[in-house]
């Protein structure tokens, strides 16, 4: 097993597995973090630093978006994007 | 807005000629020095170490010299400026520790001159270029200025020194050439391609003046040009004693072998990481002043054995603001983040770098725009965003392997907080300045450690905040604080760098009001994004209040220390305006931090507590984000609470997730 990053390890299949858990994140094959689970909100979830614009300063809707472990609910990958925006980060291993 | 090429226009969209075609038309006009590989191959470890500390103790020296002859707080407190040693075709065998995304298209500008002027006007000794046409190169917006000249030894052209600085202003609609209102570049200072200022050693009057006649600081600007010519007349003294003592054959061989040295490291660097795709988005609020749109730079960079591509298909097209960014943009994103990620150990020769990286954009997009774009934002505007999601990119690569998890950083201070001053000074006479209170971002956070605080900016290792007294000192300026703001530093298993704030008012100004540029985004979207779970830093908060009771405090002998306790209307500022500061209005801002880096619920508790005691992060945040719970009174962590509520809190989490894919 090899680390891919703080949360997240990989077997010499290519099999991703939460480094905390265990829980299995992509079987071989699958994207990246296929399995994870996605939580998604109000901006205010990232915490109080993050402001909503008042008044907006943009006319899309912008949300907060984050992917968990789904068994022991680590973050593995936390964001505020457009909420318009699907993939907006992605990694892909060889 | 048209994103075809304007007919006149091609010349100057420049991308670097190949070496060998560059010698063959420079070479019908000028004699350019050149070594073989033997001479390169036959220098001894000693000397090539001596000669390679001596060049880059050459761009230390240049620092200074523009420093102590400047007369702008930009360059003499803040260091934003660069300098580059670059071989006979402009190679950039050196830079300086200063501004490093300055320095990621001098040798644009210098191949250009090569390749457009050694003919008419001609490259003579003597000879020095000025540039500040970001499509050519030099810099990434029309403030900056380079000025590079060839240093020749017999009647060879032997190699170029570089010297570029932010100048205050160059023209433009809005003072500072921060023309927030900006369509497209004619709005904006004029982009001049390379022009031979000094001929012969001869500061030629009617050029200079030609250069300063735009300026609404001529005299300022004067001061820099002749800074910038005693820099490159300093180090060419200095290169000319290193040729001297060991020859012209064995100094331009170390050259040589400094660029194909940092090549093979870096490439074996490279071939030791696993190989993988990554992608990210950058985001900006606003093209200019009453522009609501949000715009997005992509990136997916493809590490294969030993070389990167960056890739930046997809981002959006140029906008009509003053957010673009040439391609000498996209390589100023890109250097500072290469150098700092990969190069710590590692000569900074831009030049063998870049030999390890292909590059695809997309001319007529936000990171390369064609001409006549704004761009007099594109240093901290498109080219920051850039640099933020290279920086994620390389972040997400390096930490796929052991030896090179450490180099990880969250992406520093997000986006550029500019408030740019002007109007009368306490002196009465004309001023011009840049707060540059946000040089003190909050750093990424690392793998193993938490961003520095207030540290700086990534691609200006040696930038510095000016001091409050200097600030004072210079403008009609009085703080009323300038601290670390808790919160705004990105949680993680380590915490990013926290940002800062700064409050100030007009003072003493022999005008009853100042003229206020404003331009800042981040503000809908955080830009210092964080990695492996890590959340990003703070968005950024400006503000004025209007008819504030500030001086009626001051009278009593009150300097409020916070927002709340200064009365006046608040007015929230966009990403782009241009508006007044008046004597009883006050000045707020609030710039970036760093990005997180891993999930914040695995920080040791006890660091959490030392934050709480070092006011980096407030009680809020330590409970709802970090879940970690104090005791009341003594502060000290309640580990058996701080369990449960880390257990609560994941257990919300899981409870509003659903699978990838699924509807809401």
């Amino acid at each position: 097993m090899s680390r891919v990053d703080d949360n997240v390890l990989v077997d010499g299949d290519g099999e991703l597995s939460c480094a905390h858990c265990g829980a299995l994140l992509a079987a071989p094959g699958e994207p990246h973090l296929h399995r994870a689970a996605l939580r998604s909100g109000d901006v205010s979830l990232a915490g109080p630093h993050v402001r909503a614009a008042d008044p907006p300063v943009v006319d899309e809707q912008v949300e907060f978006r984050q992917l968990l472990c789904p068994v022991c609910g680590t973050a593995l990958l936390t964001e505020v994007v457009a909420a318009a925006d699907t993939a907006t980060r992605r990694t892909a291993l060889a | 807005m048209p994103v075809t090429p304007v007919p006149g226009s091609e010349k100057f969209a420049y991308r670097p000629t190949p070496a060998a075609r560059l010698r063959e038309i420079a070479g019908e006009h000028v004699r350019l020095h050149d070594v073989d590989a033997e001479e390169v191959a036959a220098v001894d470890p000693l000397t090539y170490e001596v000669v390679r500390h001596r060049l880059e103790s050459i761009t230390y020296e240049m620092g200074e010299a523009i420093k102590r002859m400047s007369g702008s707080v930009i360059v003499t407190d803040c260091n934003d400026f660069n300098f580059a040693i670059m071989d006979e075709i402009g190679d950039e065998v050196e830079i300086g520790l200063y501004n490093t995304a300055l320095c990621a298209a001098i040798d644009m500008a210098v191949k250009w001159t090569l390749e457009h002027r050694s003919a008419n006007p001609g490259i003579k000794p003597g000879d020095m270029f000025l540039c500040n046409d970001p499509w050519v190169g030099g810099g990434l917006h029309q403030n900056d200025t380079a000025l590079f000249a060839p240093l020749f030894v017999g009647d060879e052209l032997f190699a170029w020194t570089g010297a570029v600085a932010h100048q205050i202003d160059l023209g433009g609609v809005s003072p500072g050439s921060w023309s927030v209102k900006s369509t497209d570049v004619f709005w904006e200072s004029l982009p001049t391609p390379p022009v031979k200022i000094v001929e012969g050693g001869v500061l030629r009057s009617d050029i200079e003046d030609v250069w300063l006649r735009r300026s609404r600081l001529p005299a300022l600007v004067g001061l820099d040009l002749r800074a910038k010519i005693g820099a490159n007349h300093m180090a060419q003294e200095r290169l000319n004693e290193l040729v001297d003592r060991y020859g012209a054959r064995t100094v331009k061989a170390v050259m040589r072998r400094i660029l194909d040295n940092t090549e093979q490291r870096v490439r074996a660097k490279l071939a030791a990481i696993p190989d993988g795709q990554w992608s990210a988005v950058a985001y900006q609020d606003s093209a200019r002043e009453g522009d609501t749109t949000l715009y997005r730079i992509l990136l997916t960079l493809t590490k294969r054995g030993d070389t990167l591509h960056f890739d930046f298909t997809g981002t959006d097209p140029q906008a009509d603001g003053l957010i673009n960014c040439t391609h000498a943009g996209v390589r100023g994103g890109m250097t500072p983040a290469l150098l700092t990620a990969l190069c710590g150990d590692i000569p900074w020769a831009p030049a063998g770098v870049f030999r390890c990286v292909e590059i695809t954009s997309e001319p007529g997009s936000l990171n390369d725009c064609t001409f006549p774009a704004g761009i007099s934002k594109g240093s901290v505007a498109s080219a920051w965003a850039t640099l933020n999601v290279v920086t994620e990119c390389l972040g997400g690569m390096l930490d796929t392997h052991e030896g090179s998890r450490p180099n990880v950083t969250g992406v520093c201070l997000g986006s550029w907080d500019l408030a740019l001053l002007a109007g009368l000074d306490q002196r009465g006479a004309p001023f011009v300045s840049m707060v540059g209170d946000a040089m003190a971002g909050g750093f990424g956070a690392r793998t193993d450690q938490d961003g520095v605080d207030t540290g700086g900016m990534a691609g200006a290792p040696m930038g510095r905040i000016p001091d409050v007294e200097m600030t004072e000192f210079a403008y009609p300026m009085l703080y009323l604080w300038r601290r670390e703001e808790p919160d705004s530093g990105g949680p993680g298993r380590f915490r990013g760098g926290v940002g800062g704030s700064s409050c100030f008012v007009m003072h003493r100004s022999a005008a009853p009001a100042l003229h206020l540029v404003v331009s800042g985004g981040g503000k809908a979207i955080p830009q210092s994004s964080g990695i492996s779970g890590g959340y990003p830093a703070n968005t950024q908060l400006d503000m004025a209040i209007r008819g504030a009771d500030v001086r009626a405090q001051l009278a009593a002998g009150h300097v409020a220390t916070s927002l709340d306790e200064i009365a006046g209307q608040r007015q929230v500022m966009p990403p782009h305006l241009e508006t007044t500061l008046g004597e009883d209005d006050v000045y707020y801002m609030a710039w970036q931090g760093g990005g997180g880096y891993g999930d914040p619920l695995h920080r040791d508790p006890a660091l959490v507590e030392a934050d709480l005691r070092a006011g980096k992060v407030t009680a809020g945040a330590a409970a709802d984000v970090y879940g970690v719970v104090t005791a009341p009174g003594s502060g000290a962590v309640d580990t058996t609470a701080t369990d449960e509520r880390r257990r609560s809190l994941r257990s919300e989490r899981l409870a509003t997730a659903r699978p990838q894919g699924s509807a809401r």
